[in-house]
Parts: structure tokens; C-alpha cells; sequence
């Protein structure tokens, strides 16, 4: 199924940016697959669309690395098709739209938070409680 | 807490102020200061919160600091921490360089801990990503998102970004 993405491109030293449509086909295989309901942008994201950043290690690439959504496929028991998720990192694809992240970086996440709250503040807490 | 007004910082500025610290809170942002004193803090400062007067050590003003920032805040940071108290470092707004001498690992035993959260073991995240979630005041959040964009958004937001005028979180609503 087709899905809008927000991708960025490299050639020679120029980086360009672009909303386009891929599909399941371009994302690096995966255990999961998730449809994206909210993702955050932070200071990292916004570096790997600049040229000479020591950030991205390699390009084409959908910038992003935190993300709340919905499984849709998964080859993981725990996870199931319809439960919601929240993502942080370590998945290779990146978000937006859709992603493929090893199961193991997902998380059924807590009934206290809806899931764009979630995706505001539970990544960015886990810096933080890791800074106390 | 440095770089106050950015996600990571908010962030410990609320939960640092619902524990009960008192927290002073480090931007650049002359606007933010109503925002983060809603967050909790005590006492807002600007970039420069411990001039270089030429001396090695300066006061001992923090019993811990939270940088966001890197840089010059944090060689401020690591020169005017207490005795026994530590540094977290998370960020590089404000350069990837740090230019500090020994003396306060060595004369105040300050230590400066490195934060990653992209390897952190999955086991130790889902422990603190549920921590976080029963403890952070939820009623302070609205102030954290900033705005919520469309994938066409993104190019002016990544602009804001780096340029350092964003405050707290900007959600991105892919199909949105």
C-alpha cells in the first residue's frame, strides 16, 4: 500500500528534501510493521538535512526517530496486529508513515498517556530519566 | 537545566519541579521565561549563567545539572557545579566541542555522565518510558507541543529547529 514520506536524498553534497510516495517495498525488512499515527522532530532530525553532519549515516533516508502507532503486521507474538505502540530509535527505516523497527524497540505503552502526548513526552522523558 | 525551552528540557523541568527541586532553568529565549516558570521553574537565566571571571572553579551554584546544550553551557555547568554533584550531557545545540580542565572531576569529584537513550537496553527503557508515563504531569503537557504539522510542514519546523527558535515538541501527523 502506497504511503506519503517525507524523504530526503543525497548527490554529491546536496541534500534534498521532498514529500513523496513509497510503498511497503522501499522499507528495509522487518519483524513489524506499523502504520505511524504521531511523530516528533528534534535537533538531530533537523542536523541530517544539512550537508557535512556527522548524524545520518546514509541516504535516501526518512528522518525521524520516535514514533506512536498502530501495528499492522508482526512476526513477533508480542507485538499484535492492532495494538498501539510508541518507537524510540533503532529502527532502520525511520519513521513517517509507515516503519519497520525490530520488535524490540517497541512498546505497548501505558493507558495513562494518549499516544500523541506519549510521543511528546515519553521518548524525550527517557533522556531525561536517564539524566537523573 | 540547560536548554530549558527545547523537548528534552521541558520535559525535566516539569518532572524536576513535580519531585520538588528547585529548579533554575537555562535559555537563550527571552520570551520562554512565562513558559517555563509554568513548567515549574524557580528562577529562569540566560545562555551565559556563570561568567568566565578567570578563575579555574567558579561558585558552587548546583547540587546537578541537566544539559541539553553542550558547549560552553556545559563547561559553565561542569565549573559551577557543587561538591559530589553530577552533570548529564544529552545534547549538542550548542556545539559538539567542551572545553574544560580536570579540576572539577578531581577537586569537587563532579562527574559528568554521558546520556544515550538509542542503545539503552529495551528492558531498561520500557522501565523508565513506564516510570515516566505514571509520573509525568500530564496537565502541564499541552504547554510542551508547540504545534502539530503535516509531512508539508516539516521543512519550515526542521528550519526552526535548527535554528534554536522552536519551544518544547513539534508533533508531526504524517497522513494528517
Amino acid at each position: 500500500m502506497p504511503f506519503p514520506a517525507y524523504l530526503l536524498t543525497k548527490s554529491d553534497d546536496v541534500i534534498r528534501a521532498e514529500v513523496t510516495e513509497l510503498s511497503e517495498r522501499d522499507l528495509p525488512s522487518g519483524d513489524v510493521l506499523i502504520a505511524v499515527e504521531w511523530s516528533v522532530i528534534n535537533f538531530k532530525d533537523a542536523m541530517v538535512t544539512q550537508p557535512g553532519n556527522r548524524v545520518a549515516r546514509r541516504y535516501p533516508l526518512i528522518p525521524g526517530v520516535e514514533l506512536t502507532g498502530s501495528v499492522v503486521e508482526s512476526g513477533d507474538p508480542a507485538l499484535q496486529p492492532g495494538q498501539r505502540v510508541l518507537v524510540q530509535g533503532s529502527f532502520r527505516c525511520r519513521t513517517i508513515s509507515r516503519a519497520a523497527p525490530p520488535p524490540s524497540s517497541a512498546w505497548p505503552g501505558s493507558p495513562r498517556c494518549s499516544h500523541s502526548i506519549g510521543s511528546s513526552v515519553t521518548a524525550s522523558a527517557s533522556t531525561v530519566a536517564l539524566s537523573w | 537545566v540547560t536548554g530549558a525551552s527545547g523537548g528534552v528540557g521541558s520535559t525535566t523541568v516539569a518532572l524536576l519541579a513535580h519531585r520538588g527541586f528547585e529548579v533554575v532553568a537555562s535559555t537563550g529565549k527571552k520570551n520562554e521565561h512565562g513558559y517555563l516558570q509554568g513548567l515549574g521553574a524557580d528562577r529562569v537565566v540566560g545562555r551565559t549563567f556563570a561568567p568566565d571571571d578567570g578563575r579555574t572553579l567558579g561558585p558552587q551554584l548546583w547540587g546537578g545539572v541537566v544539559d541539553c546544550v553542550g558547549g560552553s553551557a556545559l563547561a559553565q555547568a561542569l565549573r559551577t557545579t557543587r561538591y559530589g554533584g553530577a552533570v548529564a550531557a544529552s545534547g549538542l545545540t550548542g556545539g559538539n566541542e567542551l572545553t574544560t580542565t580536570v579540576y572539577p572531576f578531581i577537586v569537587r569529584g563532579v562527574a559528568l555522565l554521558g546520556i544515550d537513550t538509542v542503545a539503552t537496553p529495551i528492558d531498561e527503557r520500557r522501565a523508565l518510558w513506564l516510570s515516566m508515563a505514571n509520573e509525568f504531569p500530564i496537565d502541564r503537557c499541552e504547554d510542551m507541543v508547540a504545534q502539530e504539522i503535516d509531512l508539508g510542514g516539516l521543512t519550515v519546523a526542521l528550519d526552526l529547529v535548527l535554528n534554536g527558535a522552536a519551544r518544547g515538541r513539534i508533533l508531526v501527523a504524517p497522513h494528517g
